[in-house]
């Protein structure tokens, strides 16, 4: 029997259980890097009407086909990731350059060439969240692959996302969330399901 | 939308992407130009200064939720070669994760009564026969760690299984094991204490005395609130008795900084009682007598001033000073005696404190019959009037407690005298007939009245009543010289802890030590790469300025703040750190800043899930004083008053944040 009071909505149902920061894959050391516990993105958000009404303005305009805004948002990734209490956060990349943040937004494919100069990371997913268990998480990004191009979204958190407790009614619930505050409609990237269910 | 395999980038694989992957690895052709696409992409990686390795994983991941099972091999085959390699190995973790989370099936967790009885096998059977179970059961564990996400239960029994090593009697691989366990627990979870202290343990029993040292002082660095560790590390240095002045110092100045200090106040009076000179006993039993006065159920307390009367001689004080000194309570006092007279049967000791409670107490049931044990453990014929008179007083004074009466009736039987035998059953017939009589009644009754002899009941109920939750924690053993342990523990953390040694020193008043400790700081000072808490404790103690250099992490920056009182750098690191604001606020209050004193309260007030571990540990050294304070003049005055105490707390803190960057360069 259930001990979740009544009126609660079971977010281990909507969201996935509860899981530990997965280790990061080059860290022996712990499962979080040092900058992930010290700092949080300074783009964080919650997820909530007050929280989104300009990026909504934002993204309904780069989907509109502003140009300006397609540059901005190219080769850059917003993450999140569903707390304890069911809240979404997400937050833009950020880059680390040796330990620190530079509170802009990572670049993915400039990240081979700073990567020969300088110590290059992020600020990723367990910084949303203080370095605490989550629900899913994962991407958000605009997808110009495609015509006309969309907002997807992902559960490509190798945190908190990729994992044997994940299902694909998590990420759908997630991109509904988004899609109900953000009004625009967020496509759910559901491979990494599909293929578990043919393995 | 034109789309070619030569324009993908394997960076960032896009939903559009996927879907495109998905049509085109059917034709073998398309298969052999991705692989192809993807090593190129792999092995230029190898260049590069850092890699992501979870962006690797992913990828690997969105790879094989695209190519179709049966050819899976092609892509595994031709990246074995370069298996070793970072970034090929990141990218087939993730290509195998799916196929391999799916194998990991449903729970398989064992209960709590399977690990329970492996644990209390462990303690007493052959660990080398036991091996391959403890293994099995380890990896169920982590197989269920690996399905849910969770690492709680594999923590717990990789310690649970590690405690019930160290009890088994064989050092070698019990130990062994033990250690190798600790090591992994840490990896897992390096929040909890308890694996540190494993650690420790292990490293102890396998005679690594100086790792184990190590160890803890690194454990202190990040645990800085955590009395336990410092109990330990203090055990741990006392171990080698020319260093028990080290030991006494920590300890003594661990209980004046922490919050919660009984724990260190009973360890502080341990050692100063080891050392055998009297001034040192007279501070041990006044630090006793402080902690019993705190709380008369103290049985930690009142076992060590019991073991401290006992063993010194010439008696610190006279037993009448310490049972004034002791609590009006007939229960505590009557603790000390009992304990007493436990180390030391038929104490005279032992004898004055139940005299005293029988005269200043005349109703407690427990003194008269204690003394009596006294006497009785003397084995001393003559003695056994006197015990019977004890006994019958008490009786006629409390005649309806059935455990005076016992005592009584058996005393009288002993000595085979019909007319003791004979008072002896009338007294326990009157008992019975009270409604007051129990068990040893009974069953004395019977066996009296069919002429079986009995022996005095030697064992009188426990006047312990309260069970100390520290018991596992605190150790009354004797100082040894042990062997030099050889050092067993990572480099990064020996060196770690040595430098937490170093401040220490550098921080008390052992001036023969502090010599060697700043020559050794100095030296670390000249290694090519030094390490952060080398330049944190040479900004510290004005060896190193730190000026025109860059400060590249909080606890460098921090520090240099503190000691030049920068309140520039202070804003500045407010700036890049948020998280720690509440530490850069109390600083700047410290150096005369109001308006970051009013911000003090609402930053520590944060729930604790939220504040990073350095503010959490500020909190339990002194955040909470602060917090229990109604208002900001208060806050004021506390800082000004409690400087010193502030400071080191909040350098405590903000070591927890160190970090090698020599790993990271």
């Amino acid at each position: 029997m259930s001990s979740r009071p009544m009126g609660v909505p079971n977010w281990d149902d909507t969201y996935g259980v509860l899981i530990e920061a997965q280790p990061s894959r080059n860290d022996d050391d712990k499962p979080w890097k040092t900058w992930e516990e010290l700092h949080t993105p300074s783009s964080r958000c919650k997820l909530e009407a007050t929280s989104v009404a300009q990026l909504s303005l934002f993204m309904k305009e780069v989907e509109l086909g502003w140009r300006l805004g397609l540059l901005l948002v190219h080769d850059v990734l917003l993450i999140w990731v569903v707390d304890e209490a069911g809240d979404i956060w997400f937050a833009i990349e950020e880059l680390i350059v040796d330990g620190r943040p530079t509170g802009h937004p990572r670049h993915i494919s400039l990240l081979k060439q700073l990567g020969k100069a300088q110590e290059v990371d992020k600020l990723g997913h367990p910084s949303l969240i203080f370095c605490k268990k989550g629900r899913i998480g994962g991407e958000i990004y605009f997808d110009t692959g495609v015509s006309p191009p969309e907002w997807v979204i992902n559960p490509y958190s190798g945190r908190y996302g990729i994992h044997p407790t994940r299902e694909l009614q998590h990420l759908r619930n997630a991109a509904n969330r988004f899609s109900g505050l953000l009004g625009i409609d967020f496509k759910p990237d559901e491979t990494y399901f599909r293929s578990r269910k043919r393995t | 939308m034109n789309r070619s395999i030569a324009s993908l980038n394997f960076a960032h694989l896009r939903r559009s992407d996927s879907l495109f992957l998905q049509e085109a690895v059917s034709e073998k052709q398309n298969r052999n130009l991705i692989a192809q696409k993807l090593e190129l992409f792999l092995v230029d990686l190898k260049n590069a200064r850092s890699i992501d390795e979870e962006r690797l994983f992913v990828l690997g991941v969105q790879i094989a939720s695209i190519w179709p099972g049966e050819f899976k091999d092609e892509i595994v085959q031709g990246f074995r070669a370069s298996e070793n390699d970072r970034a090929i190995s990141a990218f087939l973790k993730g290509f195998n994760y799916v196929s391999q989370s799916e194998a990991l099936g449903r729970s398989s967790t064992p209960t709590r009564m399977e690990l329970d009885e492996l644990c209390r096998r462990i303690q007493v059977e052959q660990v080398q026969l036991l091996s391959p179970q403890i293994d099995q059961t380890l990896a169920k564990y982590r197989t269920s760690m690996n399905r849910y996400g969770d690492s709680t239960y594999l923590t717990r029994a990789l310690q649970q299984i590690g405690l019930a090593l160290l009890r088994n009697p064989e050092r070698y691989p019990a130990a062994e094991i033990a250690e190798q366990l600790a090591s992994e627990c840490i990896q897992l979870n390096p929040r909890f204490t308890g694996p540190w202290i494993l650690w420790a343990r292990s490293l102890i029993s396998l005679e690594a005395a100086t790792a184990a040292e190590l160890v803890l002082w690194e454990a202190s660095r990040l645990h800085p609130y955590a009395p336990h560790i410092l109990t330990r590390l203090s055990y741990c240095i006392a171990r080698t008795a020319e260093r028990l002045p080290e030991a006494i110092a920590l300890a003594r100045s661990s209980a004046a900084r922490l919050p919660q200090p009984r724990g260190l106040l009973l360890v502080l009076a341990n050692l100063l009682h080891w050392t055998g000179t009297a001034a040192n006993r007279k501070e041990a039993v006044d630090i006793l007598l402080g902690v019993i006065n705190k709380n008369d159920s103290d049985y930690f307390a009142i076992t060590l001033l019991a073991k401290i009367l006992v063993e010194s001689s010439p008696e610190p004080y006279g037993i009448n000073f310490i049972i004034e000194r002791l609590p009006r309570s007939p229960r505590c006092i009557g603790h000390v005696g009992q304990h007493i007279n436990n180390i030391d049967p038929g104490s005279g000791l032992a004898e004055s404190i139940f005299r005293h409670v029988i005269q200043h107490f005349p109703d407690n049931r427990y003194a008269p019959n204690q003394l009596a044990r006294v006497l009785a453990a003397r084995n001393d014929p003559n003695l056994i009037d006197e015990i019977i008179t004890i006994l019958k007083t008490a009786h006629h004074r409390l005649p309806s407690d059935a455990f005076t009466a016992n005592n009584l009736a058996a005393k009288l039987a002993s000595t085979k005298i019909p007319e003791n035998i004979s008072e002896a059953i009338t007294i326990l017939q009157k008992i019975t007939l009270s409604g007051t009589s129990d068990e040893t009644t009974k069953g004395l009754l019977q066996r009296l009245s069919a002429g079986e002899s009995v022996s005095p009941i030697t064992v009188g109920p426990a006047m312990r009543e309260e069970v100390d939750s520290e018991a596992d924690s605190i150790e009354f053993a004797s100082p040894q010289t042990s062997k030099t342990g050889v050092i067993r523990i990572p480099s990064r953390i020996a060196e770690q802890g040595q430098l937490r040694r170093i401040r220490f020193i550098l921080e008390s008043n052992l001036d023969a030590e502090k010599i060697e400790a700043e020559q050794s700081l100095r030296l670390a000072l000249l290694q090519d790469q030094v390490p952060s808490y080398a330049r944190i404790l040479a900004i510290r103690h004005g060896i190193w300025e730190g000026q025109g250099e860059e400060l590249p992490s909080f606890a460098l920056a921090f520090e240099s703040a503190l000691h030049r009182h920068d309140l520039d750098l202070l804003r500045s690191l407010e700036q890049q750190y948020p998280r720690l604001d509440a530490l850069i606020l109390i600083a700047r209050s410290l150096f005369g800043d109001t308006e970051a004193s009013e911000h003090i309260k609402e930053v520590l007030a944060q729930p604790e899930k939220d504040l990073h571990p350095a503010i959490a540990a500020f909190n339990r050294l002194v955040g909470t004083e602060l917090l229990a304070m109604s208002d900001n003049v208060l806050i004021v005055s506390f800082l000004k008053e409690q400087t010193s105490r502030v400071v080191a707390s909040l350098r405590d803190s903000a070591e927890m944040t160190i970090v090698d960057e020599r790993k990271a360069a």
